[in-house]
């Protein structure tokens, strides 16, 4: 398999999340966006690392995707606080950090 | 006892001193206050006669820078001051009576006191700035008298248009005034070398306005208006001999062209006026006219050098027409007795046989006539006989150089001589023997002594002894060398003398021959009588004041074409102009509103639409930042890539 069909794909999972992220009002599916975003980063890296001897890149891999989850659930609990205080999770109509 | 400015003050003060005095003073009683300050002032003239004997008394004020106010009393001013005040004092006591049961007495007193201080100032002047002062204050004063009934529209119109006839002459004195004051001359005093020929001309018809020569002659008739002895006193013996006056204190310098046109229209008045007074109807219109043709004389009198006889014409005219004047007003005071205000007092159609009921009137009114036609052994023929030979000498001088039209001055004033008796014996005829169909008898008239007197004196003054010794001798007067003792005058032949004196004496006696066969033998004329043309002509003045009012009408009437020029085009091309610019405001107003303030409001609209689309980049709203930063990013990328 060739290294460009990798990169099409993270490409697209790259644009989908960009355009999640963009579009989307819900602060969970932006979330979801960057969980996208971070992926194709991860598809990057293990399709690169395929080509490469070493597994380095697969390990970073396995370490970004470990910071992910972490990442993700500051993500959520934030998103939780912020609910609680602006009762809504729409991202535009969150804009002060002090309420 | 020396002559002081106070005494010439006083002298010059008292009769409008006194007017404002009497006007205080009740009704009945403020001519006689006025006759008695006049009265002390004609004493003071009388006196001032032997004070100047021997030299004139001058004084000189400084007025302003360069400007120096002068009088000058010599011996002619103070023979004339005393003739005013002499004739002054007659009439204001012919007044007191004449006045009486008028409105408005005190009024009177003060004009005529106002008019006699205005006319001793004229002849005391000396500098041109207070000559031409009391110049216009004998006028304005003259005006104020002619209309004394004001609220009779007719007579205050005669008023105002001898007035304004009077101002056209006082313009041309006036632009005189100013050239001989360019000149550097101040006062006629300073005067020493002959005017040159423009000068002397406007400073001639200045007077000749003064003294109604033509073609100011219209005015005088005009000044009948006013009261009887004002007419006595201002155009029969002051204010008309005026401009004579001023000639007569010019005529050293007139220059020889000047002195013939002087001659010529003398001479041509003269005989125009006793030619009008033929067709008169009007008592006084008659003497007015008689006035005019007098003062013509006088005219030629100073225009042929007989300068002497001019004066001593002035002199003996003033006595023998205020006596006429007087005369006129007593039967005028009786005939409005005896009408009331139901026939015209003046008319002479209107009187006829008065001779039996005004007896002193009667007496009074021959003599002065007699004097006016000058028979001999009056003063009249004594005065006027001198003008005659002197023209006649003067036409000889041109003569013989090869100037025949000379000759026209001496027959013309001949020709006047001629009339003067026929139109005076016809005022006669028709006022004291004819018949009138109106009933003029009244009983019980007892004529005033007050008028009588006056009038008597000045009778006694029309005869040749007053004057001088020897009736026919027209150079024999008492005060001719008195007067004119500086002034060179001209030696007229002897023989030439005779003969004129004869010739006068016998075209008197031909004249009131002719005026006996035409009017004394009881022609009735009545009011509605047909006139023809001639008649018509010479009553009318020969059109004089009707040509003045043509002119004022034409000239009425181009001012009123050129204000009608000025509102339709002046008027039209300024309301275009405003117009234009109105326009043109609009629209610069417009370009102003649409273009400048467009622009102004497009920048504006522009940086707003700007800094609203800008602000965008600011907005709210992390997604939009995000995109707004992917955009850039990925600009500055493909920029750093593919440039």
């Amino acid at each position: 398999m060739k290294l460009e069909a990798f990169l099409y794909l993270s490409v697209f999972l790259f644009a989908s999340g960009l355009t999640i992220i963009l579009v989307k009002k819900n602060a969970v599916l932006v979330l979801i966006g960057i969980e996208l975003i971070l992926n194709s980063a991860n598809l990057n890296l293990v399709a690169f690392s395929k080509f490469d001897p070493s597994i380095s890149g697969q390990m970073f891999a396995i370490f970004s995707i470990v910071l992910a989850a972490g990442e993700i659930a500051i993500g959520l609990a934030i998103l939780i606080n912020v609910y609680k205080s602006y009762l809504t999770t729409n991202v535009g109509e969150i804009d002060h950090l002090k309420h | 006892m020396q002559v002081t400015g106070a005494y010439i003050l006083a002298l010059t003060f008292l009769p409008i001193i006194g007017g404002i005095i009497a006007y205080g003073v009740r009704k009945e009683w403020c001519l006689q206050v006025n006759a008695i300050f006049v009265f002390v002032s004609l004493l003071g003239a009388f006196g001032l006669i032997g004070l100047v004997h021997d030299e004139s008394f001058i004084a000189s004020r400084q007025w302003v820078d360069h400007y120096t106010l002068q009088i000058n009393v010599d011996r002619l001013a103070a023979l004339l001051i005393t003739l005013v005040y002499f004739i002054a004092f007659l009439v204001l006591v012919f007044s007191v009576h004449y006045m009486r049961g008028e409105g408005g007495v005190r009024r009177y007193g003060l004009k005529l006191g106002f008019f006699i201080s205005s006319m001793v100032g004229l002849l005391i002047a000396d500098s041109f700035i207070l000559l031409f002062l009391f110049w216009e204050l004998v006028g304005f004063s003259s005006f104020l008298l002619i209309g004394y009934w004001y609220y009779d529209k007719d007579k205050a119109q005669s008023a105002k248009q001898s007035f304004m006839i009077n101002r056209v002459a006082d313009a041309f004195l006036l632009v005189g005034i100013i050239l001989l004051m360019i000149k550097g001359d101040q006062s006629m005093s300073e005067i020493k070398e002959p005017l040159d020929f423009s000068t002397g001309f406007f400073l001639v018809f200045g007077a000749f306005g003064k003294s109604a020569q033509l073609p100011f002659s219209g005015w005088l008739p005009k000044a009948m208006a006013g009261p009887t002895p004002v007419s006595a006193l201002i155009h029969a013996a002051t204010m008309v001999t005026a401009g004579v006056y001023l000639l007569i204190r010019l005529s050293p310098f007139i220059p020889e062209p000047l002195k013939f046109i002087i001659a010529i229209i003398g001479a041509g008045t003269a005989f125009y006026a006793a030619f009008s007074a033929l067709a008169q109807y009007d008592i006084k219109s008659v003497l007015a006219y008689s006035t005019i043709s007098q003062l013509g004389y006088m005219m030629i009198g100073i225009g042929v050098g007989a300068t002497s006889s001019a004066a001593f014409h002035l002199w003996t005219h003033a006595f023998f027409k205020a006596g006429l004047f007087m005369s006129a007003g007593s039967v005028i005071i009786y005939m409005h007795h005896v009408f009331g205000h139901q026939y015209d007092p003046q008319d002479m159609r209107n009187m006829g046989g008065l001779k039996r009921f005004l007896p002193a009137t009667f007496i009074v009114h021959i003599i002065c006539s007699l004097s006016l036609a000058g028979l001999p052994f009056f003063s009249g023929f004594m005065s006027k006989g001198g003008i005659l030979a002197g023209s006649v000498h003067w036409a000889q001088g041109y003569g013989d150089m090869g100037f025949i039209w000379a000759y026209f001055v001496p027959v013309l004033a001949f020709l006047t001589a001629l009339l003067t008796p026929i139109y005076i014996g016809r005022q006669l005829f028709l006022v004291y023997w004819n018949k009138t169909n109106l009933p003029i008898w009244i009983s019980g008239f007892n004529q005033s002594l007050w008028v009588k007197l006056p009038i008597f004196l000045l009778a006694i003054f029309s005869v040749w002894i007053f004057f001088g010794l020897n009736p026919l001798d027209s150079n024999g007067w008492y005060l001719e060398d008195y007067v004119l003792a500086g002034v060179e005058g001209i030696t007229v032949p002897f023989k030439v003398t005779v003969i004129s004196e004869i010739a006068a004496a016998l075209l008197v006696i031909i004249g009131l021959l002719i005026a006996y066969y035409i009017y004394g033998r009881g022609v009735v004329f009545s009011i509605d009588q047909k006139r023809n043309f001639f008649i018509q002509f010479a009553h009318q003045g020969w059109f004089l004041s009707t040509s003045y009012q043509a002119i004022s009408t034409s000239y009425l009437a181009i001012c009123q074409s050129l204000a009608k020029i000025d509102e339709r085009i002046i008027d039209h091309s300024i309301d275009l102009f405003a117009i234009t610019m109105v326009m043109l405001s609009r629209s610069m107003g417009w370009i102003d509103r649409f273009i400048v303030d467009g622009i102004v409001g497009f920048s504006a609209k522009f940086a707003s639409t700007m800094g609203t689309v800008l602000s965008r980049l600011q907005s709210r709203g992390i997604q939009s930042q995000i995109l707004y930063l992917l955009i850039l990013l990925t600009g500055i990328i493909s920029w750093i890539l593919f440039l």
